[in-house]
């Protein structure tokens, strides 16, 4: 019993897989989407890793890794322009 | 979302929609994605193709839309239209989430793999008209997906990349 619960909480704690974010900005093509990319990628931490999604919006910039908020605002200050 | 040893435990809309998750070995006698209620397996084979992590996510919204009727029709009286809606619903977020399909090719080839999706299709004449009704449907519910539920098909996606994220190392 006492296995089971520990397993349970290292699962809980262990973070096998990344956060991920979709940007707010919708473009209405991939490579536009693809431009911001290469921006972004140079300001965020060495473990995060960016791709393009395709959203029923339309084409939205995914963000893998663990972001803190210093990076999010980073990430839209290069967006917004 | 919680990984516990092979299953992954979600909700899709903050507390709403919850749902458990797990791969299941490459079967050829079954489909690709199943989805029991809210238990989704996913086929080995296809553990990186996000638009059938969408699609079984959104059968995962309309189990929780209302139980008692999607249990009613879907297991009890094995109501073919009703299937063709959730089918034809479940498949127009599969296909705006795909990166390689383009709207303007919604080909008969993709409505045939709707039809063969519901049971009790099996007489021709019956077939033949049900082509037509799915295709109305598929863009019935591709507007409703790019406006009304706009908000629930962004949720979908993102839970859909999370969770291949969290079944799938990378």
């Amino acid at each position: 019993m006492y296995k089971e619960d520990k397993h349970i909480a290292m699962s809980l704690f262990k973070k096998d897989y990344y956060e991920i974010r979709f940007t707010e900005k919708v473009f209405n093509n991939p490579q536009e989407a693809l431009n911001y990319v290469s921006k972004i990628e140079d300001i965020l931490p060495e473990d995060a890793d960016m791709s393009v999604v395709k959203t029923p919006l339309g084409y939205q910039i995914e963000v893998r890794g663990w972001l803190t908020k210093e990076d999010i605002n980073k990430i839209k200050y290069i967006l917004e322009g | 979302m919680i990984k516990i040893k092979n299953y992954v435990f979600g909700t899709i809309d903050k507390f709403k929609y919850p749902f458990i998750a797990r791969l299941i070995p490459d079967n050829p006698d079954r489909k690709i994605g199943i989805t029991y209620y809210f238990l989704v397996e996913i086929e080995e084979k296809y553990k990186n193709y996000i638009p059938v992590y969408a699609h079984e996510l959104v059968h995962v919204v309309q189990f929780w839309r209302n139980p008692i009727k999607h249990i009613w029709y879907k297991d009890i009286k094995f109501n073919k239209f009703y299937e063709l809606d959730i089918e034809s619903e479940a498949y127009a977020l599969q296909i705006l989430v795909d990166f390689d399909f383009d709207l303007n090719l919604i080909s008969n080839s993709v409505i045939e793999s709707v039809a063969k999706n519901i049971k009790n299709t099996k007489s021709y004449r019956l077939n033949d008209i049900l082509l037509d009704v799915i295709k109305a449907r598929l863009w019935y519910y591709i507007k409703k997906w790019k406006n009304e539920n706009k908000h629930l098909a962004y949720k979908i996606t993102l839970t859909a990349h999370n969770l291949n994220s969290a079944l799938v190392k990378r």
